[in-house]
């Protein structure tokens, strides 16, 4: 056997497992991949010391939000408590949380996404 | 050794070099240009003067049998990819994007990657070591952007490049056994599910198996000792494990590793390895498993009931996930005995890498049964190509020898 015939069976093999994923995820619309093309491009406006919480109404609340602060690093989401100044808000389009109306209502909006399912609000947390 | 061996060691070598140089001009500040000229230079070099002219390669034998060679590599890699299939996850499992991703986010910013140094380590452990968080962030860097597709072709590379790695080092001693272990692991659905996980398990497996396999060329070429020494250094450099894993292998390969003057060679290869892992570790917090310990620990270890625990999940992770092994294990006593041969020393040496886990876990601060629960698996996994690897080469080695060398 050639190394160069190996190299290039293998070489065709990787570029088929890539083809593969590709077809397998081209209309991918789960939560995840949502909050992927939402969250993508937010980094601009943390600084280092952003101090960010999460208000997270959407379902699966532990997972998209652990996934929320994978995509915004490293930036990173701080445990509830103690001084913030920012707030990052996962909700669905039609807003029901009463905290989340009144959070949106009160605070002054940086930065909002929308898709056809869920938004994605950054919030100047007032300090009172 | 086998030509296309040593090129998928010297990617492996390569993806590791680039991490660390990268790392490295994180941690001084030099511009990500001056990285990416020093790994472009690096791999230009290595590729021309150690794989073309400085170490000697062949290529597997040319024979009647040649087709049927590339017909069981074809057919090996069309099965892993179909069965891989269905294991493919958009952003792996969990740790993927927990740890090992998340990692390399801070990385690909260089403003304010000393974050990742600051994590909280009991949830974030950010001292795991960097080889494919690093390396990821550096070809991120390199597109300008997070893309998901970087980690999961660091993960294929992996999980293609192991089985092609046990093939091609095998097919010269004998094609069957080598096509059978080729074709056993593109269907075993442990070994996809984990290899698709973009955990750095499978990375470790490959890198150790590279440095067994380097180590059992070095008496046909003895700078096959600085890849020894650079599989190790890169072993040390993607999981903590590695560390103690390399320090087994070491202990076992003393004599070839650092006798006569060979200690230079060795030294040479794990040079860089050894020197960023230093420095990234004295950057972190001291590991949760090293920094719980104390009195307790003596406690654990006269404990009899935790050494039971421990092999009770070894035996049943070795009956569920890993049979092949498992059956090769129990049926080498027969073949030692029937060859009139002592227990090979390679098996004997992971055997011992065995022991030490046992160890660590018995050792462990952590509830044991959760501890086992969540990472014995893994932590076996990355012991099972090098498992394969030696019981082939002694389930062979009765009949077929290996090819010659051509100078």
């Amino acid at each position: 056997m050639k190394a160069g015939y190996i190299n290039l069976i293998v070489l065709l093999a990787l570029i088929a497992g890539v083809v593969l994923y590709r077809y397998k995820y081209r209309d991918y619309t789960s939560d995840f991949a949502k909050l992927e093309a939402g969250l993508s491009g937010i980094d601009k406006f943390f600084h280092q010391g952003s101090k960010i919480v999460l208000k997270n109404d959407l379902p699966d609340g532990g997972n998209t939000g652990s996934f929320a602060n994978y995509l915004i690093a490293p930036a990173a989401i701080k445990k509830p408590g103690g001084t913030t100044d920012t707030i990052l808000v996962l909700t669905t389009l039609l807003v029901t949380d009463s905290v989340t109306k009144a959070l949106l209502a009160s605070a002054n909006t940086i930065w909002r996404y929308a898709d056809d399912k869920y938004q994605m609000i950054l919030v100047y947390n007032k300090p009172h | 050794m086998p030509k296309t061996t040593l090129q998928l060691i010297w990617c492996a070598a390569m993806l590791g070099f680039t991490s660390m140089v990268y790392f490295l001009s994180l941690v001084v500040g030099a511009p990500f240009l001056a990285a990416v000229a020093v790994i472009g230079g690096f791999v230009v070099f290595s590729y021309r003067y150690l794989i073309r002219r400085g170490i000697d390669t062949v290529s597997l034998p040319s024979t009647p049998i040649a087709a049927t060679q590339y017909l069981l590599l074809i057919a090996g890699l069309t099965a892993l990819l179909y069965n891989a299939y269905s294991w493919q996850k958009p952003y792996g499992d969990w740790d993927a994007w927990w740890l090992w991703n998340y990692h390399a986010h801070f990385l690909a910013d260089a403003r304010y990657w000393r974050g990742l140094l600051k994590l909280d380590i009991a949830f974030y452990h950010p001292d795991y070591p960097l080889y494919t968080s690093s390396g990821i962030a550096f070809f991120w860097r390199l597109m300008g952007k997070t893309s998901r597709y970087v980690p999961y072709m660091y993960t294929l590379f992996f999980t293609v490049a192991t089985p092609v790695l046990l093939y091609v080092t095998l097919c010269g001693r004998s094609l069957v056994v080598a096509g059978v272990v080729f074709l056993l692991i593109a269907c075993n659905g442990f070994y996809l599910e984990h290899g698709m996980a973009q955990y750095a398990d499978l990375p470790l497996g490959f890198l150790f198996l590279s440095a067994l396999i380097c180590a059992d060329y070095i008496a046909e070429n003895s700078r096959n000792i600085v890849a020894v020494g650079a599989m190790l250094g890169c072993c040390m450099w993607t999981k903590n494990e590695g560390i103690m894993l390399s320090v087994v292998f070491m202990l076992f390969h003393f004599k070839a590793l650092a006798l006569n003057g060979r200690w230079r060679l060795f030294l040479t290869g794990i040079a860089i390895p050894i020197f960023t892992l230093i420095v990234f570790k004295s950057m972190t917090p001291k590991t949760d498993l090293i920094e719980g310990q104390g009195m307790r620990t003596l406690q654990y270890l006269l404990q009899p009931e935790r050494y039971g625990l421990v092999m009770k999940w070894m035996y049943l992770n070795f009956t569920k996930n890993f049979a092949l092994a498992g059956a090769g294990l129990l049926l080498y006593p027969l073949v030692a005995f029937y060859k009139k041969q002592w227990p090979d020393r390679r098996l004997m040496m992971l055997i011992a890498c065995l022991a030490c886990y046992v160890i660590v876990y018995v050792m462990t601060t952590m509830d044991l049964a959760w501890h086992l629960e969540t990472s014995l698996d893994r932590v076996l996994f990355q012991l099972m190509p090098a498992f394969w690897y030696v019981l082939a080469v002694n389930f062979t080695s009765a009949t077929a020898k290996p090819i010659e060398i051509k100078s």
